[in-house]
């Protein structure tokens, strides 16, 4: 990826999540306010619940109070306060006391416990209410809730229980309203809000307990888990009911546990709260987030790519002049742009391929003289040794004169054969330096290696068991089939010339040389290896150099010119070598040439006709 | 004895006959322990209704924990009419409550009469059935035999269909009795009531009217004064063969 793709996919993903993180912020505020809110209302109603709750305590309170002090009330506790009271005569009394009164459940309770009259369950009289006695001070009780038994169902009330006053013994009078719906209803609840009594008068989950101000609730089996923490653990909790797959319909419900005189769990009271409209404020910033977020991308994007493309422009030209650095264009310039920190880096850049190009400048020139100067010792030396015994041979000449006839002759034949040796000398060691320097292009062709490199060392057989000097022997470890390759057969041969004499110089205590072919990574790997006394590094370093040789006769060119061979295929060559043990030429050629036509070797040797000698070799 | 006999003996001894004499009817009615009453059988005092809530509870603690629960309690079908045979059934299964037997009310008014326990007591869902019976004869045989026969509680024997023998009636009321299908609750008096301007009103002991010899005083009114007639028994019974599935 580019440099500015890069920068672009950066500005736009930090536009991208500044807005999200701003919708995310804005979305989390808003949930968080409305809960709050949500809150709020939860304990206004719950406040008004509790408000409501209090004040039909307290109506109840005045209306109980008020048979209490009825006559026909006092006269009832008078009456049966005797031995042997007639309780029969009571039995209806709380029926019409309760409709008198507007409650919903009345009792009369002797001061033994004993229920004298009941208008919610008649048929219970005579039967003891044992929780009255223990409490002394009913009078100055407020209003409770209590689990009424009726005939046919269980209720929940909201009761109250006073005393007689003007009797010796205590004569209860309970009254209490039912807790249905009809409370509910009278509960003023915001938009959005409902409220729910659940009415605990079971140990288990009953689904017709759960009342509202409309009457049955919709599934109520949705509340049995609420219901059912609650009453292992009686503490208000916060529930959300999912009615659908639609999150507005979602509905928090807030539970408070609604107790008895003995803190019995009687009913549950419930606050809903739908979600719709946290649901759809959510919706409507994630949208308008999102609108803002499409329009602050695609301005985004025209912005990144404008900055971008200002940006990048001057380091593509810095990248591109890097590489026709690398490609050899040491003076390549490119445009400097500004002052800030780009512009300085391309200054630096310019001032840095003024710097290379003049060094290199300076490289060749110094490289050229040592050339020169490396050649011209080179000649001098080579053109001193025939020219010294030529000088002395004129001289001998020139003293000769004086001599008679036949013995000038006699010297003047010598010197004239000793001349026109020297002048051979001088020719060959002129032929060498030429053919050095007319190095031909390769003409290629395809070519056996192994046939190249066995028809290279058969020249030399001779040399190897030549009687009187010290026996080599040649091994070969050629990999057969070998991959043909394009190349030159005369450089290649010649080439090959040059490695083995030199190896053949490398041994002059005999030794082994020794010969390899192999294939890697589409080139073919020719091996040449003598054990000869080895090279330093420092003269491994310096074993390519033209004119360079650690040999008494040499010229320095037999490598050289390996080299250049190799490098006119496009190929590698190295050195390595270990001192005592031995050195190993390794070259790495191409199977296949750029340009290259498909001919055999025997054909192209054929339109040549140049035999391979070994005169081709140099050193 | 089975799990149903039991269970009959627990619901007839949790019954507070006295309660629902004395004080849900306010004493206008007389605790029954037989089903023909006195005046009409001569022997019903030899009958006694105990009722011992200890015992009851006893027994249905011996009872699989699974009867008469909350799950499946027994019915109790009231089918006389008014607010007094309702408060009866309602006290009926309040009784048995306190032994742990729970009853459930089912209140199903229909016309009065005896026809009323032949028409009801087939039908399988009622556990118990609580109704009022009106004496209709001077006679405790056909009386009797009018019980068994409407209530299906077994085989009229040919001695009770034709005998007029008080011990073999009371042996045959006996009979039924111990089997506790059929559980007298109160005996209660019918009334009649008159205006102070009807003259010579002058019924027969067991409730024969003789119209052609009453006449209507004008001019004057007094208030009614009630006049006692012939009685009425309001027994609690049991289906006499429980249907297959059927509570008891």
């Amino acid at each position: 990826m580019s440099f500015r793709a890069k920068l672009l996919l950066v500005v736009l993903l930090t536009i991208f999540a500044s807005v999200s993180v701003v919708a995310y912020g804005v979305t989390h505020y808003t949930r968080a306010l409305f809960e709050e809110l949500d809150a709020q209302r939860t304990e206004a109603l719950v406040a008004q619940f509790n408000k409501e709750f209090a004040q039909r305590g307290e109506e109840i309170a005045r209306q109980v109070e008020n048979i209490t002090n009825a006559e026909v009330t006092l006269r009832m506790a008078i009456d049966l306060e005797r031995p042997n009271a007639d309780q029969s005569l009571y039995v209806r009394d709380a029926n019409g006391a309760a409709q008198d009164h507007g409650l919903d459940f009345v009792e009369f309770v002797n001061s033994d416990g004993t229920l004298i009259s009941s208008a919610q369950y008649p048929a219970r009289v005579g039967y003891k209410n044992d929780w009255l006695a223990p409490t002394s001070n009913w009078n100055e009780t407020s209003a409770f809730l209590k689990r009424e038994d009726l005939p046919t169902e269980v209720a929940l009330s909201l009761s109250v229980v006073r005393t007689q006053p003007n009797v010796p013994k205590p004569f209860y009078i309970i009254g209490g309203r039912r807790l249905d719906k009809k409370f509910l209803e009278s509960l003023v609840l915001p938009a959005g809000m409902r409220a729910l009594i659940y009415q605990n008068l079971e140990p288990a989950f009953v689904p017709a307990a759960l009342i509202s101000a409309k009457g049955e609730v919709d599934q109520p089996e949705r509340f049995a888990s609420l219901v059912g923490q609650i009453q292992k653990q009686p503490h208000p909790l916060v529930h959300t009911v999912d009615w659908s797959s639609d999150p507005a319909d979602a509905e928090t419900f807030h539970a408070i546990p609604l107790s008895g005189r003995n803190n019995e769990l009687l009913g549950i009271f419930l606050v809903g709260s739908s979600r719709r409209e946290l649901v759809l404020l959510t919706n409507k910033i994630v949208k308008t987030a999102a609108g803002v977020g499409a329009g602050a991308l695609f301005v985004g994007l025209l912005i990144a790519f404008w900055i971008s493309a200002r940006i990048t422009k001057p380091v593509e030209e810095l990248a591109e002049g890097a590489r026709e650095v690398a490609g050899g264009r040491w003076d390549t310039r490119i445009d400097v742009h500004g002052r800030d920190e780009i512009g300085q880096l391309a200054a630096a850049f310019n001032d840095m391929t003024q710097t290379l190009a003049a060094q290199k400048e300076r490289l060749l020139q110094t490289e050229r003289v040592a050339a020169w100067r490396e050649l011209a010792r080179r000649l001098a030396h080579e053109l001193r040794n025939p020219l010294f015994p030529m000088q002395i041979t004129v001289e001998n000449l020139q003293k000769a004169r004086k001599l008679d006839a036949k013995q000038f002759l006699e010297v003047f034949n010598e010197s004239t054969a000793t001349l026109k040796t020297e002048l051979a000398n001088l020719n060959t060691i002129v032929s060498r330096f030429s053919d050095f320097s007319k190095m031909p292009a390769p003409q290629f062709v395809r070519l056996n290696v192994n046939e190249s490199l066995r028809n290279a060392v058969r020249l030399f057989e001779p040399q190897f068991n030549e009687v009187g000097k010290p026996k080599i022997t040649p091994e070969f470890f050629l990999t057969d089939p070998l991959t043909e390759i394009d190349a030159d057969p005369d450089l290649v041969h010649r080439a090959f010339l040059n490695l083995v004499l030199n190896a053949l110089d490398a041994m002059p205590a005999g030794g082994t040389l020794t010969l390899k072919t192999s294939e890697h990574d589409g080139n073919v790997r020719i091996e040449v290896a003598d054990t000869g006394n080895g090279l330093t590094p420092e003269e491994c370093s310096r074993l390519f150099t033209p004119y360079y040789t650690t040999k008494l006769q040499g010229t320095g060119l037999g490598l050289a010119i390996v080299q250049s061979v190799v490098s006119d295929h496009h190929g590698n060559i190295s050195v390595t070598s270990d001192e005592g043990r031995g050195t190993t030429f390794r070259i790495d050629l191409p199977q296949r040439q750029a340009g290259a036509p498909e001919t055999s070797r025997e054909a192209a040797t054929e339109s040549k006709n140049t035999p391979p000698t070994l005169a081709a070799a140099s050193d | 004895m089975s799990s149903e006999e039991k269970l009959r003996e627990a619901v007839s001894l949790s019954l507070d006959r006295q309660t629902m004499a004395n004080v849900l009817l306010q004493k206008q009615a007389e605790p029954a322990a037989a089903l023909l009453p006195k005046w009409l059988s001569g022997y019903a005092f030899l009958f006694t209704m105990e009722t011992n809530l200890e015992h009851a509870k006893e027994i249905r603690a011996t009872l699989p924990a699974s009867v008469a629960t909350i799950t499946g309690p027994l019915r109790l079908r009231v089918d006389a009419l008014g607010d007094l045979a309702k408060l009866l059934g309602e006290r009926v299964a309040v009784n048995p409550r306190q032994a742990a037997i729970l009853v459930q009310v089912v209140n199903r008014a229909v016309s009065r009469g005896a026809s009323d326990a032949t028409t009801t007591s087939s039908d399988p869902a009622a556990g118990l059935h609580l109704f009022a019976w009106h004496y209709s004869s001077l006679s405790p045989r056909v009386e009797l035999e009018s019980f068994v026969s409407a209530l299906n509680l077994g085989d009229s024997s040919g001695a009770v269909a034709t005998s007029t023998d008080p011990e073999q009636l009371y042996a045959r009321e006996r009979k039924l009795l111990e089997e506790r299908r059929l559980l007298p609750l109160v005996a209660l008096p019918e009334y009649v009531g008159h205006g102070q301007n009807v003259r010579d009103w002058m019924p027969a002991r067991w409730g024969e009217w003789h119209l052609a010899d009453v006449w209507l005083d004008l001019p004057e009114s007094s208030p009614a004064k009630p006049a006692n007639s012939n009685g009425t028994e309001t027994p609690l019974t049991q289906p006499p063969a429980a249907p297959p599935g059927a509570k008891p």
